[in-house]
Protein backbone atom coordinates (compact mmCIF):
# COMPACT_ATOMS: atom_id res chain seq x y z
CA UNK A 1 0.00 0.00 0.00
CA UNK A 2 1.23 4.05 -0.47
CA UNK A 3 1.92 5.96 1.89
CA UNK A 4 -1.01 7.35 4.00
CA UNK A 5 -0.04 10.77 4.92
CA UNK A 6 -3.15 12.28 2.91
CA UNK A 7 -5.73 10.65 4.91
CA UNK A 8 -4.16 10.90 8.49
CA UNK A 9 -6.53 13.86 8.54
CA UNK A 10 -9.47 11.51 8.25
CA UNK A 11 -7.90 8.65 10.23
CA UNK A 12 -7.94 11.20 12.94
CA UNK A 13 -11.24 12.59 12.85
CA UNK A 14 -13.22 9.04 12.46
CA UNK A 15 -13.87 10.27 8.80
CA UNK A 16 -12.71 7.03 7.20
CA UNK A 17 -14.91 4.00 6.18
CA UNK A 18 -13.59 0.65 8.63
CA UNK A 19 -12.15 -0.99 5.71
CA UNK A 20 -10.02 2.56 4.94
CA UNK A 21 -9.33 2.63 8.61
CA UNK A 22 -7.79 -1.03 8.54
CA UNK A 23 -5.53 0.00 5.65
CA UNK A 24 -4.51 3.06 7.48
CA UNK A 25 -3.66 1.06 10.76
CA UNK A 26 -2.30 -1.82 9.00
CA UNK A 27 -0.08 0.62 7.01
CA UNK A 28 1.39 2.56 10.01
CA UNK A 29 2.14 -1.06 11.82
CA UNK A 30 5.30 -1.34 9.53
CA UNK A 31 5.75 2.20 7.52
CA UNK A 32 8.27 4.34 9.90
CA UNK A 33 7.54 7.24 7.67
CA UNK A 34 4.10 7.04 8.30
CA UNK A 35 4.08 6.59 11.70
CA UNK A 36 6.27 9.37 12.56
CA UNK A 37 3.87 11.66 10.33
CA UNK A 38 0.73 10.29 12.24
CA UNK A 39 2.32 10.74 16.14
CA UNK A 40 3.23 14.72 14.77
CA UNK A 41 0.04 14.98 13.07
CA UNK A 42 -2.49 13.52 16.18
CA UNK A 43 0.08 15.61 18.37
CA UNK A 44 -1.20 18.71 16.94
CA UNK A 45 -4.90 17.46 16.44
CA UNK A 46 -4.59 16.99 19.81
CA UNK A 47 -3.50 20.20 21.02
CA UNK A 48 -6.27 21.58 19.47
CA UNK A 49 -8.79 20.38 21.77
CA UNK A 50 -6.45 22.69 24.33
CA UNK A 51 -8.34 25.78 22.47
CA UNK A 52 -11.18 26.93 24.70
CA UNK A 53 -14.54 27.53 23.55
CA UNK A 54 -15.11 31.64 23.80
CA UNK A 55 -17.31 32.95 26.31
CA UNK A 56 -20.89 32.86 25.77
CA UNK A 57 -21.71 36.71 25.05
CA UNK A 58 -24.57 37.95 27.75
CA UNK A 59 -26.90 39.30 25.52
CA UNK A 60 -28.52 37.71 22.73
CA UNK A 61 -28.28 39.33 19.36
CA UNK A 62 -31.83 38.92 18.49
CA UNK A 63 -33.23 42.38 19.79
CA UNK A 64 -30.39 44.10 17.00
CA UNK A 65 -31.39 41.12 14.59
CA UNK A 66 -34.98 41.84 14.88
CA UNK A 67 -34.49 46.10 14.44
CA UNK A 68 -32.30 45.16 11.52
CA UNK A 69 -34.56 42.70 9.48
CA UNK A 70 -37.50 45.70 10.08
CA UNK A 71 -35.47 48.15 8.89
CA UNK A 72 -34.65 46.02 5.91
CA UNK A 73 -37.89 45.02 5.23
CA UNK A 74 -39.08 48.88 5.01
CA UNK A 75 -37.28 48.42 1.44
CA UNK A 76 -37.50 44.97 0.64
CA UNK A 77 -40.92 43.51 -0.03
CA UNK A 78 -39.66 39.94 0.56
CA UNK A 79 -40.17 37.77 2.53
CA UNK A 80 -43.72 39.18 3.16
CA UNK A 81 -43.79 39.85 6.93
CA UNK A 82 -46.84 40.96 8.29
CA UNK A 83 -45.26 41.71 11.87
CA UNK A 84 -42.70 44.04 10.62
CA UNK A 85 -44.96 46.39 8.33
CA UNK A 86 -47.73 45.99 11.73
CA UNK A 87 -44.31 47.72 13.42
CA UNK A 88 -43.46 50.08 10.92
CA UNK A 89 -47.21 51.13 10.85
CA UNK A 90 -47.74 51.23 14.62
CA UNK A 91 -44.37 53.91 14.06
CA UNK A 92 -42.55 51.98 16.67
CA UNK A 93 -39.34 51.57 15.45
CA UNK A 94 -38.54 54.06 12.58
CA UNK A 95 -36.59 56.69 14.50
CA UNK A 96 -34.68 53.93 16.06
CA UNK A 97 -33.93 52.17 12.98
CA UNK A 98 -33.02 54.48 10.05
CA UNK A 99 -31.06 55.98 8.60
CA UNK A 100 -28.34 54.26 10.16
CA UNK A 101 -29.73 50.76 8.94
CA UNK A 102 -30.25 48.64 12.57
CA UNK A 103 -28.66 48.44 15.43
CA UNK A 104 -25.55 47.34 15.83
CA UNK A 105 -23.00 45.59 18.67
CA UNK A 106 -23.10 48.46 21.37
CA UNK A 107 -26.61 49.77 20.24
CA UNK A 108 -28.24 47.63 23.11
CA UNK A 109 -29.45 50.12 25.16
CA UNK A 110 -31.21 51.90 22.25
CA UNK A 111 -32.71 48.28 21.44
CA UNK A 112 -33.71 48.22 24.96
CA UNK A 113 -35.75 51.34 24.60
CA UNK A 114 -37.36 50.04 22.16
CA UNK A 115 -38.56 47.02 23.49
CA UNK A 116 -39.88 48.93 26.45
CA UNK A 117 -42.30 50.79 24.10
CA UNK A 118 -43.43 47.73 21.81
CA UNK A 119 -46.02 46.23 24.14
CA UNK A 120 -45.79 42.95 22.15
CA UNK A 121 -41.92 42.20 22.09
CA UNK A 122 -42.18 42.33 25.90
CA UNK A 123 -44.86 39.12 25.27
CA UNK A 124 -43.49 35.73 26.79
CA UNK A 125 -41.62 34.75 23.40
CA UNK A 126 -39.37 36.38 23.98
CA UNK A 127 -37.95 34.85 27.14
CA UNK A 128 -35.71 31.29 26.47
CA UNK A 129 -37.87 30.26 29.80
CA UNK A 130 -41.16 30.64 28.38
CA UNK A 131 -40.40 29.94 24.55
CA UNK A 132 -42.79 26.57 25.30
CA UNK A 133 -46.13 28.97 25.56
CA UNK A 134 -44.76 30.71 21.79
CA UNK A 135 -44.61 26.88 20.35
CA UNK A 136 -47.66 25.88 22.09
CA UNK A 137 -48.89 28.61 20.26
CA UNK A 138 -47.93 27.87 17.07
CA UNK A 139 -49.03 23.74 17.06
CA UNK A 140 -51.99 25.06 18.66
CA UNK A 141 -52.38 27.98 15.62
CA UNK A 142 -51.96 24.25 13.20
CA UNK A 143 -48.08 24.82 12.36
CA UNK A 144 -47.14 21.07 11.67
CA UNK A 145 -43.99 20.12 13.92
CA UNK A 146 -42.88 17.55 11.65
CA UNK A 147 -42.81 19.57 8.63
CA UNK A 148 -39.72 19.34 6.73
CA UNK A 149 -38.42 17.10 8.52
CA UNK A 150 -34.41 16.96 10.02
CA UNK A 151 -33.58 20.14 11.58
CA UNK A 152 -31.34 20.43 14.79
CA UNK B 1 -38.95 15.12 27.68
CA UNK B 2 -37.67 17.96 25.57
CA UNK B 3 -39.25 21.72 25.87
CA UNK B 4 -42.26 21.62 23.02
CA UNK B 5 -39.82 24.24 21.77
CA UNK B 6 -36.94 22.59 21.14
CA UNK B 7 -38.87 19.85 19.37
CA UNK B 8 -39.77 22.21 16.76
CA UNK B 9 -37.04 21.21 13.93
CA UNK B 10 -35.31 23.70 12.36
CA UNK B 11 -36.87 23.20 8.99
CA UNK B 12 -40.34 23.88 10.38
CA UNK B 13 -39.14 26.97 11.84
CA UNK B 14 -37.77 27.93 8.55
CA UNK B 15 -41.15 27.72 6.89
CA UNK B 16 -43.03 29.89 9.46
CA UNK B 17 -40.32 32.30 8.88
CA UNK B 18 -40.50 32.18 5.35
CA UNK B 19 -44.59 33.15 6.34
CA UNK B 20 -43.15 36.01 8.18
CA UNK B 21 -43.74 34.20 11.69
CA UNK B 22 -41.26 36.64 13.81
CA UNK B 23 -41.79 34.50 17.10
CA UNK B 24 -40.21 31.44 14.67
CA UNK B 25 -37.39 33.95 13.49
CA UNK B 26 -36.74 34.71 17.49
CA UNK B 27 -36.85 31.09 18.19
CA UNK B 28 -34.21 30.04 15.13
CA UNK B 29 -31.63 33.09 16.54
CA UNK B 30 -31.89 32.46 19.83
CA UNK B 31 -31.16 28.21 19.00
CA UNK B 32 -28.29 29.13 17.00
CA UNK B 33 -27.23 32.24 18.08
CA UNK B 34 -23.79 31.08 20.06
CA UNK B 35 -23.61 28.46 17.85
CA UNK B 36 -22.67 30.88 15.09
CA UNK B 37 -20.62 33.24 16.89
CA UNK B 38 -18.37 30.74 18.48
CA UNK B 39 -17.35 29.86 15.09
CA UNK B 40 -16.85 33.22 13.98
CA UNK B 41 -14.78 33.45 16.85
CA UNK B 42 -12.77 31.15 15.80
CA UNK B 43 -12.62 32.10 12.06
CA UNK B 44 -12.06 35.33 12.63
CA UNK B 45 -10.35 36.06 16.24
CA UNK B 46 -12.22 39.08 16.71
CA UNK B 47 -15.20 39.01 19.27
CA UNK B 48 -16.55 42.43 18.18
CA UNK B 49 -16.31 41.20 14.78
CA UNK B 50 -17.79 38.00 15.86
CA UNK B 51 -20.82 39.85 17.59
CA UNK B 52 -21.27 41.91 13.86
CA UNK B 53 -21.11 39.34 11.72
CA UNK B 54 -23.45 37.10 13.75
CA UNK B 55 -26.44 39.74 13.23
CA UNK B 56 -25.25 40.00 9.64
CA UNK B 57 -25.66 36.42 9.37
CA UNK B 58 -29.08 35.87 10.44
CA UNK B 59 -30.15 39.43 8.35
CA UNK B 60 -28.96 37.65 5.73
CA UNK B 61 -30.83 34.56 7.05
CA UNK B 62 -33.61 36.40 7.33
CA UNK B 63 -33.57 37.86 3.62
CA UNK B 64 -32.84 34.20 2.47
CA UNK B 65 -36.12 32.19 4.17
CA UNK B 66 -37.63 32.21 1.31
CA UNK B 67 -35.32 29.93 -0.68
CA UNK B 68 -33.93 27.89 1.76
CA UNK B 69 -34.77 24.13 1.13
CA UNK B 70 -35.98 22.05 4.22
CA UNK B 71 -33.77 19.23 3.84
CA UNK B 72 -32.89 18.81 7.23
CA UNK B 73 -29.34 20.58 6.99
CA UNK B 74 -30.02 23.83 8.12
CA UNK B 75 -26.90 24.02 10.06
CA UNK B 76 -24.73 23.47 7.46
CA UNK B 77 -26.84 26.29 5.95
CA UNK B 78 -26.44 28.62 8.56
CA UNK B 79 -22.56 27.98 9.14
CA UNK B 80 -22.14 28.84 5.23
CA UNK B 81 -23.41 31.92 5.29
CA UNK B 82 -21.53 32.92 8.38
CA UNK B 83 -18.46 31.82 6.69
CA UNK B 84 -18.81 33.05 3.73
CA UNK B 85 -19.85 36.41 5.62
CA UNK B 86 -15.71 35.46 7.41
CA UNK B 87 -14.22 34.92 4.50
CA UNK B 88 -14.94 38.02 2.97
CA UNK B 89 -14.37 39.68 6.15
CA UNK B 90 -11.25 38.00 6.48
CA UNK B 91 -10.45 39.43 2.81
CA UNK B 92 -11.22 42.54 3.10
CA UNK B 93 -8.40 42.81 6.33
CA UNK B 94 -5.60 41.61 3.97
CA UNK B 95 -6.69 44.71 1.53
CA UNK B 96 -6.28 46.75 4.63
CA UNK B 97 -2.68 45.36 5.50
CA UNK B 98 -1.68 46.38 1.91
CA UNK B 99 -2.50 49.99 2.84
CA UNK B 100 -0.10 51.95 4.19
CA UNK B 101 0.44 53.54 7.91
CA UNK B 102 -1.04 50.70 9.20
CA UNK B 103 0.00 50.20 12.62
CA UNK B 104 -1.07 47.54 13.80
CA UNK B 105 1.03 45.30 11.44
CA UNK B 106 4.17 46.79 13.21
CA UNK B 107 3.92 45.99 16.54
CA UNK B 108 6.80 44.36 17.21
CA UNK B 109 10.59 45.69 15.40
CA UNK B 110 11.79 43.51 12.65
CA UNK B 111 7.48 42.72 12.03
CA UNK B 112 7.82 38.28 12.78
CA UNK B 113 7.31 36.61 15.82
CA UNK B 114 10.15 35.84 18.26
CA UNK B 115 9.79 32.56 19.41
CA UNK B 116 12.08 32.36 22.47
CA UNK B 117 10.16 35.07 23.96
CA UNK B 118 6.69 33.15 23.20
CA UNK B 119 7.91 29.93 24.14
CA UNK B 120 9.73 31.80 27.63
CA UNK B 121 6.14 33.32 27.92
CA UNK B 122 5.22 29.42 28.20
CA UNK B 123 2.07 30.92 26.31
CA UNK B 124 1.92 27.80 23.82
CA UNK B 125 -2.18 28.75 23.47
CA UNK B 126 -1.41 32.05 22.37
CA UNK B 127 0.82 30.59 19.81
CA UNK B 128 -1.68 28.11 18.31
CA UNK B 129 -4.39 30.79 18.39
CA UNK B 130 -2.21 32.70 15.73
CA UNK B 131 -1.01 29.99 13.52
CA UNK B 132 -4.76 29.01 13.15
CA UNK B 133 -4.97 32.76 12.25
CA UNK B 134 -2.38 32.43 10.01
CA UNK B 135 -4.24 29.60 8.28
CA UNK B 136 -5.51 30.43 4.82
CA UNK B 137 -9.36 30.59 5.49
CA UNK B 138 -10.90 28.02 3.36
CA UNK B 139 -8.97 25.42 5.22
CA UNK B 140 -9.38 26.99 8.85
CA UNK B 141 -12.85 27.12 7.97
CA UNK B 142 -12.88 23.17 7.15
CA UNK B 143 -10.80 23.15 10.32
CA UNK B 144 -13.07 24.91 12.89
CA UNK B 145 -16.08 23.74 11.37
CA UNK B 146 -14.65 20.07 12.04
CA UNK B 147 -12.54 20.41 15.32
CA UNK B 148 -14.49 23.23 17.01
CA UNK B 149 -18.43 22.94 15.58
CA UNK B 150 -18.23 19.19 15.30
CA UNK B 151 -19.52 19.05 11.68
CA UNK B 152 -18.88 16.12 9.98
CA UNK B 153 -16.79 16.09 6.59
CA UNK B 154 -20.58 15.51 4.97
CA UNK B 155 -22.00 18.84 6.60
CA UNK B 156 -18.62 20.78 5.76
CA UNK B 157 -18.87 20.02 2.29
CA UNK B 158 -22.51 21.27 2.32
CA UNK B 159 -21.28 24.57 4.82
CA UNK B 160 -18.60 24.90 2.19
CA UNK B 161 -20.66 24.56 -1.12
CA UNK B 162 -17.45 21.80 -1.93
CA UNK B 163 -17.09 17.83 -2.29
CA UNK B 164 -16.07 15.56 0.61
CA UNK B 165 -12.03 14.72 -1.00
CA UNK B 166 -11.97 18.64 -1.23
CA UNK B 167 -12.82 18.65 2.50
CA UNK B 168 -10.21 15.74 3.43
CA UNK B 169 -7.64 18.00 1.71
CA UNK B 170 -8.21 20.85 3.36
CA UNK B 171 -8.22 19.74 7.14
CA UNK B 172 -5.13 17.59 6.30
CA UNK B 173 -3.48 20.61 4.63
CA UNK B 174 -4.75 22.21 7.37
CA UNK B 175 -2.97 20.08 9.83
CA UNK B 176 0.09 19.79 8.06
CA UNK B 177 -0.23 23.54 7.75
CA UNK B 178 -0.59 24.34 11.52
CA UNK B 179 2.28 21.30 12.21
CA UNK B 180 4.87 23.52 10.39
CA UNK B 181 3.86 26.89 11.58
CA UNK B 182 4.17 25.71 15.38
CA UNK B 183 7.35 24.27 14.51
CA UNK B 184 9.07 27.39 13.06
CA UNK B 185 7.75 29.40 16.52
CA UNK B 186 8.96 26.66 18.34
CA UNK B 187 6.15 24.69 19.34
CA UNK B 188 6.47 20.84 19.18
CA UNK B 189 3.74 19.14 20.93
Amino acid sequence: MSHVTSRLAAYLAGELTAQQRDEVARHLETCEACRREYEAQAAVWGLLETVAEPEPSAASVWPAVRLRTIAAENGNARPALGWAAAALAAGIILGMAWPGGGARTGDLASVGAVEDEDSWLQSSWLQRDTGDDLAAGWLLAGLDENEGGGGS
Amino acid sequence: MLPVAARISDDSLMAAVARGEEAAFGLLVRRWEHQVRAFLVHMLGSVEEAEDLTQDTFVKVFAKAGSYRPEGMFRSWLLRIAGNLARSRLRRRKIIRWLPFDARRHDRPGGGPDPHAELESGEIKVVLHQVLDALPPRQRQALVLHRFQGLTYKEIAAAMDTTLPAVESLIQRALADLRVKLKTRGVEP
